[in-house]
């Protein structure tokens, strides 16, 4: 995987490619269809949420066509989240499975890619076979894992361990009931935030499909990362954990900061899994959204969700490009 | 390496081998069992009976309403969604992601915020305001449960991610190519498409493949806008399987297996060109 530009190329204005006193037509020629469909179908939809998110609506759909009702309600639709029991344990859900996947990711996923950095005889074929789960779509995936977290004695994770010695083969896998509830503490704090032994069953299938890109996105950028620097460092006597936390961290930021923001953003809007193996029983906020605007038919409600979910993208995303940034000139 | 580093790095690469091929393993065996070997008791870890009745019968008995039937309306639309979008996103992603790094347009930088920010959008967030607007507002346009609309929709948050791209891969092309073709008396397009273009193949490869695996793999939109069986795709053709009284592994695990191949080929194929896509933008988001 050579050639990857991770340097900006910060020129100086093309005498040809000047916007002002150049031919200003071609450039607007070309970008102003995306601009275009980007505003009709990004732009206007968004400020229709935002709108939307402030009224009490409601659509009465009779036969494929239907009717907006509604009406201006201010901030009540967030303040009726805000304090509303089953929205904020969603809320914290979500943070749960965010930050627990998030964790994983930059532990496994880096010492994956340093797995497949490694030179050994059959890496072509390893390196193959660890990217096929994140080719496999979402729903494929989540019908998968919900076939080997099946409750029943023929699911697979049931009928595997006990031939293991491990188990009852039994185990409701999918279960949402919070996990240790009788453990003093820990009990009622993984409660809480929305620990369940389902929601860690939909963590550990949810990253299967995207461990992959995790660990080719590190292994491209420890690619380029010169060997004269290890050598370097080992001559001066840096130990391996050295080595990797003033060599490797710091050269990794952006591409850390893209694999950062791009997880992040697919997280916290996580819908399929969920939807498809615990249909409404863990509340994430995109089903919350969903069921909100779907179930319930309270579109001015279910917009306010989804802007949460925007503002709490944006909050993150904020969050990891000052902190990364400033890694890498400090 | 030393003989210990070796055995954890022998045994690390076991462990991720297995990770990552046992689900895959379940998946491909339970599309070859029989319905009754689906969920027998205790589980056959090896199936002993092979069988490609559940594949067959998705190419079988066509008739309103039954399996193939269903099947081949669902890759018939998933094909023509995704080809769509492919096509849409990469021929204008491409103009636009050209414009944004060559000229020095004012308001430059928000541009690209603009075009990034439309893919990191929660879906959720676009779903409702198209509903409402499909069902009231453009109501006599009969939008809802066509692949136009739905092919609009990933366009939605395709093309943004498609200028992403292709502006982080003509960043890495030198513009004194074009410049010294527009010397040599070739228009500022001609310079693109005879000198940036050819040097940008495997952007636009990584661009098409990326956006065709968004597209292939969206449930939320289908499941929203695509409720009935001639406006299924293949996600919701395999989310229909699952049903509530139906559970036949095996014919879901079959559709799976049909459902994944497109997308397998092309990471095992052009796995590069999509890692290199991914990583072209990260000159200074």
């Amino acid at each position: 995987m050579e050639g990857i530009p991770t340097q900006s190329t910060r020129r100086a204005p093309s005498r040809f490619f000047r916007f002002f006193t150049g031919d200003r037509g071609l450039a607007l020629a070309l970008l102003l269809p995306s601009l275009l469909l980007v505003a009709a179908l990004v732009l206007v939809p968004l400020i229709y949420t935002l709108i939307l998110s402030f009224q009490s609506a409601t659509v009465n759909v009779i036969g494929g066509r239907g009717q907006l009702v509604g009406h201006w309600v201010g901030l009540r639709n967030y303040i009726h989240l805000l304090t509303n029991s089953y929205f904020l344990s969603g809320l914290r859900a979500t943070l749960y499975f965010f930050a627990a996947s998030i964790l994983i990711e930059l532990t496994i996923g880096i010492l994956m890619a340093h797995l497949l950095n490694l030179e050994f005889r059959g890496r072509t074929l390893v390196r193959a076979l660890v990217f096929i789960p994140w080719a496999i779509p979402t729903i494929v995936n989540a019908t998968l894992w919900g076939m080997i977290f099946n409750g029943n004695a023929y699911g697979a994770l049931n009928g595997l361990l006990p031939r293991l010695g491990l188990g009852n083969g039994h185990t409701v896998w999918l279960d949402t009931t919070p996990v240790w509830p009788h453990v003093p503490l820990l009990g009622p704090f993984f409660q809480w935030i929305g620990m369940s032994r389902g929601m860690n069953a939909l963590i550990i299938g949810d990253e299967w499909k995207t461990l992959p890109i995790v660990a080719f996105l590190v292994l491209a950028g420890l690619q380029t990362i010169p060997k004269d620097y290890y050598e370097a460092a080992t001559i001066d006597g840096a130990t391996p954990w050295q080595r990797f936390r003033y060599i490797t961290l710091p050269l990794l930021g952006p591409i850390l900061s893209i694999v950062l923001i791009l997880r992040t953003m697919q997280l916290v809007r996580a819908f399929t899994i969920f939807y498809t193996l615990e249909a409404t029983n863990i509340p994430v906020l995109s089903i919350s959204a969903y069921q909100q605007a779907f179930s319930f038919g309270y579109f001015g409600r279910g917009s306010a969700v989804a802007f949460i979910i925007g503002l709490i993208s944006l909050f993150f995303a904020w969050i990891y490009i000052r902190w990364l940034y400033r890694e890498e000139v400090a | 390496m030393n003989r210990r580093a070796r055995f954890w790095a022998g045994l690390g690469i076991a462990l991720m081998l297995i990770w990552t091929l046992a689900p895959l393993y379940w998946l491909v065996t339970m599309s070859l069992k029989t319905e009754a070997a689906s969920h027998s008791v205790p589980v056959e870890l090896i199936p002993h009976h092979i069988t490609l009745e559940n594949f067959l019968q998705m190419f079988q008995q066509y008739s309103s309403g039954s399996v193939s039937y269903r099947f081949f309306h669902a890759l018939r639309n998933g094909l023509i969604q995704a080809l769509s979008t492919v096509l849409i996103s990469l021929f204008f992603g491409t103009l636009a992601g050209w414009v944004l790094a060559r000229y020095r347009i004012p308001g430059r930088n928000l541009l690209n915020l603009v075009f990034l920010g439309s893919n990191l959008l929660p879906t959720i967030a676009l779903v409702m305001p198209f509903y409402i607007i499909v069902v009231d507002y453009l109501a006599p346009l009969k939008l809802y449960g066509t692949n136009l609309l739905l092919i609009l929709m990933y366009v939605s948050f395709t093309l943004g991610f498609a200028v992403w791209i292709m502006r982080g891969y003509f960043e890495s092309i030198p513009v004194e190519l074009e410049e010294a073709a527009i010397i040599d008396g070739t228009s500022k397009l001609g310079a693109l498409a005879r000198i940036s273009l050819p040097l940008a193949v495997p952007g636009l490869i990584a661009t098409a493949l990326l956006v065709f695996l968004l597209s292939w793999d969206n449930f939320l939109l289908p499941l929203i806008f695509a409720p009935n069986p001639t406006g299924y795709n293949m996600t919701f053709f395999i989310y229909s399987l699952n049903g509530q009284y139906l559970h036949q592994d095996n014919q879901v695990a079959a559709a799976g297996v049909i459902a994944s191949i497109p997308p397998t080929l092309i990471v095992l194929l052009f796995g590069r060109y999509i890692v290199s896509g991914l990583t072209a933008g990260s000159v200074k988001g």
